[in-house]
This record gives C-alpha cells, sequence and structure tokens, in this order.
C-alpha cells in the first residue's frame, strides 16, 4: 500500500532548477534510497515531503499525518538532555500532552525508543558529549517516539566511522522490520544503499535518470549507474566538484 | 545609457536606500506577525512553563547587575552635574527631584533596556540564529512543535513580566547614586535629597516607567527573536554573528524611537 506518493514535482531556488518533474511512490514496509552526486536535489525531496519547503508544481499525497525524521548533522536539541530531546514532541505537542500527563511513563518511553536503537543509560547525557554516530541513533529515537509510519533518513552515515554506519544501517532496517514504515534514505554511501533499501532512486540535474534494485544498481549496463557505482569522473554525470 | 545610469553613484544609492528600507519592513512585519502568534500562544496558555522561567531568569537575574551598574552610574552623573552648580544657586531643594525625574522617567527605562539588550538579547538572537543553522529549528518543525510557541512566546512574555521589575529596581539604584553622589560632592544632605524625590516624583512616573519597561521588554524579544530566526542555514557561522549585532544595533535604536514616542504621548 502507497505511503507517498510524489507526482511532477518541480523545485527551482533562485532559478536554479534543483526538482524537475520527480514522481515516485513508496509503500508501506518498503525503503528506497535516493542517491545522487551532492547539489542533485536529493535533500530537498525529503524536505518536500517533510513539508519544510513547497514545491512550485506537482502534488504530494502522504497517507500518513505522523512524520519522523533523521537529520544529516542529527539536529538535536543541544540545550536539552538526550531524555528530553527524545521526549520533546510527547512534552510539547498538545496532543500528546494529555497522555503523557506522567513523567514516569515518558522516561518508559524514552527508554523503549533508545533501546529499539541499542542505546541505553544516557538520558541525562546532553548532546555534545556523545559521538556522532550515538548523536544519529538518538536522532533515530527522537524520530520514531511517536510511531511514525514514515521514516526519512537525510544522509544517516554520513561523516560516521565504517562500524558506527553498519550500526545505524542495521538501525534503519530493525526500524522498517519492527514499525512497518515507509522509509525513505538519502545517501551516496554504496554500502547504505545495499544494506538499507529495497529500491534505489538515481537523481541527476533535478531528475529521476536511474532506477531499479539495489543488486540492478550493481549488475546494470545503465551509464548513469556505472558512473555511480564505480564511482568515476568518466560517464554522463558532471559533478559540482568537477 | 541604462547601463551607464546603472553605474552612476545616485543609481546605486537610490537603490540602497529602497532595498533597505523594504528590508526595516520587511523585519517590523515578520516582528508583527511573530507577535500575533505568541499572542495567540499565550491567550491560548499553551507555553512552555520551563522556558518560560528559564528567560525570565534570563532577562532578569542575568541582566540585573550590568543594568543596576548603568543606571546607578547614571544617576550618579546626573547628580555630580547638578548638585554642586543647583547649591551655588540655592536649588538644592530640587537635586533629588531632577534625579528621580530623569532616572525614572528616561534614563532607568532606557539604559535598563540597554543592559537587558546586550546581555539578554544579543545571547537571544545567536541562540534562535544558532538552532536555526544547525536544523533544530527544522528537526522542530517536522516534529510538528511551532518554533514561535517553543522559542517566541515564552521570551516575549518573559520580557513583559520581568523588565518592570528590573527597570524599579535600577530606577531606585540610580536615585540612590544620585543621593551619595550629591551628599559627596555637594553635601547635600540624604534627608533633603529623599523629600525632593517624593516631591518632584509622581505614581504617574513611575506607572509609565514600568509601562516602558513592559513595552521594551516585548519588543527586545521581538526584534531579538525576530533576527535570529531569519538566518539563513547556508549562511552558517558569519550569519550568526551579524544577526547578533543587527539584533542589538536595531533594538537599541527601537527602544530609543518608542520611549520618545511613549513619553510624547503619555506625558504631553
Amino acid at each position: 500500500m502507497e505511503a507517498i506518493k510524489l507526482e511532477n514535482i518541480h523545485k527551482s531556488f533562485d532559478d536554479k532548477k534543483v526538482l524537475n518533474d520527480v514522481s515516485f511512490t513508496v509503500d508501506y514496509g518498503e525503503t528506497i534510497a535516493i542517491v545522487g552526486f551532492s547539489g542533485s536535489g536529493k535533500s530537498t525531496v525529503l524536505k518536500i515531503i517533510s513539508g519544510l519547503i513547497k514545491q512550485e508544481s506537482g502534488t504530494v499525497s502522504i497517507k500518513d499525518k505522523e512524520i519522523g525524521m533523521v537529520f544529516q548533522y542529527s539536529a538535536l536539541f543541544d540545550s536539552l538532555s538526550i531524555l528530553e530531546n527524545v521526549a520533546f514532541p510527547l512534552r510539547e505537542r498538545k496532543e500528546f500532552k494529555k497522555e503523557y500527563k506522567d513523567e514516569e511513563k515518558v522516561k518508559e518511553i524514552v527508554k523503549e525508543k533508545l533501546k529499539m536503537v541499542g542505546l541505553s543509560g544516557i538520558e541525562d547525557n546532553y548532546p555534545n558529549e556523545l559521538s556522532g554516530g550515538m548523536q544519529k541513533r538518538v536522532s533515530f529515537a527522537r524520530a520514531i517516539v511517536t510511531n511514525p509510519k514514515i521514516i526519512l533518513y537525510d544522509e544517516p552515515t554520513a561523516g560516521l566511522d565504517p562500524i558506527s554506519s553498519t550500526v545505524v544501517e542495521d538501525d534503519i532496517v530493525e526500524l522498517k522490520n519492527e514499525l512497518q514504515a515507509a522509509s525513505i534514505v538519502v545517501t551516496h554511501q554504496m554500502s547504505t544503499i545495499q544494506r538499507t533499501a529495497d529500491r534505489v532512486i538515481m537523481l541527476y540535474d533535478g531528475g529521476i535518470v536511474w532506477q531499479g534494485t539495489p543488486r540492478e544498481m550493481i549488475e546494470t549496463d545503465d551509464p548513469y549507474a556505472r558512473q555511480f557505482v564505480n564511482a568515476t569522473r568518466e560517464g554522463p554525470m558532471l559533478t559540482a566538484a568537477g | 545609457m541604462i547601463d551607464i545610469l546603472k553605474e552612476s553613484y545616485t543609481y546605486r544609492a537610490i537603490r540602497k536606500i529602497v532595498y533597505q528600507s523594504l528590508e526595516v519592513i520587511g523585519i517590523y512585519g515578520e516582528m508583527a506577525i511573530n507577535f500575533f502568534y505568541a499572542l495567540k500562544y499565550i491567550v491560548k496558555c499553551n507555553l512552555n512553563l520551563r522556558i518560560t522561567l528559564e528567560q525570565l531568569a534570563k532577562f532578569g537575574i542575568d541582566s540585573l547587575p550590568l543594568s543596576l551598574s548603568m543606571v546607578t552610574v547614571s544617576g550618579m552623573i546626573i547628580a555630580l552635574q547638578l548638585a554642586l552648580e543647583m547649591m551655588k544657586q540655592g536649588a538644592g531643594n530640587y537635586v533629588g527631584a531632577l534625579v528621580a525625574v530623569s532616572i525614572v522617567r528616561e534614563l532607568g527605562p532606557i539604559m535598563g533596556s540597554f543592559a537587558v539588550i546586550a546581555m539578554a538579547g544579543s545571547s537571544m538572537a545567536a541562540e534562535v540564529g544558532t538552532m536555526k543553522v544547525t536544523e533544530q529549528v527544522d528537526a522542530m518543525k517536522v516534529l510538528k512543535v511551532d518554533p514561535i510557541c517553543y522559542m517566541v512566546a515564552p521570551r516575549v512574555i518573559a520580557g513583559f513580566i520581568i523588565m518592570p521589575f528590573v527597570i524599579i529596581l535600577a530606577n531606585v539604584t540610580g536615585i540612590i547614586g544620585g543621593m551619595v553622589v550629591s551628599n559627596m560632592v555637594a553635601e547635600l544632605s540624604p534627608l533633603s535629597y529623599i523629600d525632593s524625590v517624593w516631591r518632584g516624583l509622581s505614581v504617574r512616573d513611575v506607572y509609565i516607567s514600568l509601562l516602558k519597561g513592559s513595552v521594551f521588554g516585548i519588543i527586545i524579544s521581538l526584534i531579538c527573536t525576530t533576527l535570529g530566526y531569519r538566518v539563513k542555514r547556508k549562511g552558517g557561522a558569519r550569519e550568526v554573528g551579524k544577526a547578533t549585532t543587527k539584533a542589538v544595533v536595531w533594538s537599541f535604536i527601537t527602544v530609543v524611537i518608542v520611549d520618545y514616542a511613549m513619553s510624547y504621548v503619555l506625558w504631553d
């Protein structure tokens, strides 16, 4: 069943076309990876789905109102403790305030969500006291605290060491299995694509140039996919770095 | 022809003035909108109590030493300029009244606000700006918590509530500072100074001073949060720095202009 449907999305920033007629769907229980070089519009897609920015034209249909999002640099509230970060929507949103009036109940939920991402005993710490990987996992916990059925990950493994990346990738898979959520992972790391995605969408110059499974991505002769997988300069795609 | 015109100094100057005027209108417009939404949340009692208390402390306690020192020194300076001269002219009975009226009507609210802008306002703009740059504001929006409700409304209500207290304390210390200097410089007895203060000041002066405090509190929090909120993510640390400076300058200017307007209307 379709959880997210994007139809003919167009978006420009300062006369620069970032998304040009992008359409795709994501089902519940499915994880798609959006890949592409830097500046190809990957994060813009997530921001449009999450409602942070508006598309110029096209329609976005989202079945579930509740969306969880993991930001590239975690975006944890640095003046709040981990407990306060994860509990943030439960304490601040009117619809949850009544339900979670009991502080013990809030703490219990926070502990449970932190456990789901393999963390415990850090509730009283502050974000700056944690490693990059741990911060990322705390932001996972915060994203799922309201039990969303749609989870968006913006470069979840960027800047992490290989082992932390693997832990984060495992978390993405586990969360998908546990919550049966529709997930979109924006990444340009092959390991993340291979370990987490059911389907891959490749963006270039604002449009979708290739899509298929992670396995097909390795095996295809498509010049776009080949260039990305082999990480070569030779190919149809020109990167911002030249 | 058009190119030559575009190169001219006049054209560039006019263009700059137009752009800056538009920016001023934009910022004040945004402030008005933020104020409207903040008011909506305050009326609905949908405020975060912890943050409101935190901001009350920041506005009040953190900026109190500077506010008190600034207004005290101002009172001392006025007394230094007035006391000896007025005693010579046989008008020593008016020293207390003059110091008190200038402190309570103008210098207390203005200098107290300047201290709050320097201590609380700048940090407010920097804090909100940093949250914007590090995507914390975006995270808040995705979590369906309105940043205006979480960040602006508690600061507005904190400014409104605590500023009169800061101003009243600053007024008192300013008057005391004037008394000490009058006694030291012109040997004016504290008793006649206080007597003069009572005769010179009216209850209306005190009320208006407090009202000014509340209005300036709202203005400072609105300007500082709005300018912090306008920081663009791509601007990074430099943009946060610029926003902080801008917030301080704008707050100073706005407070002075509003002070003039209030004095004109309320004491006319």
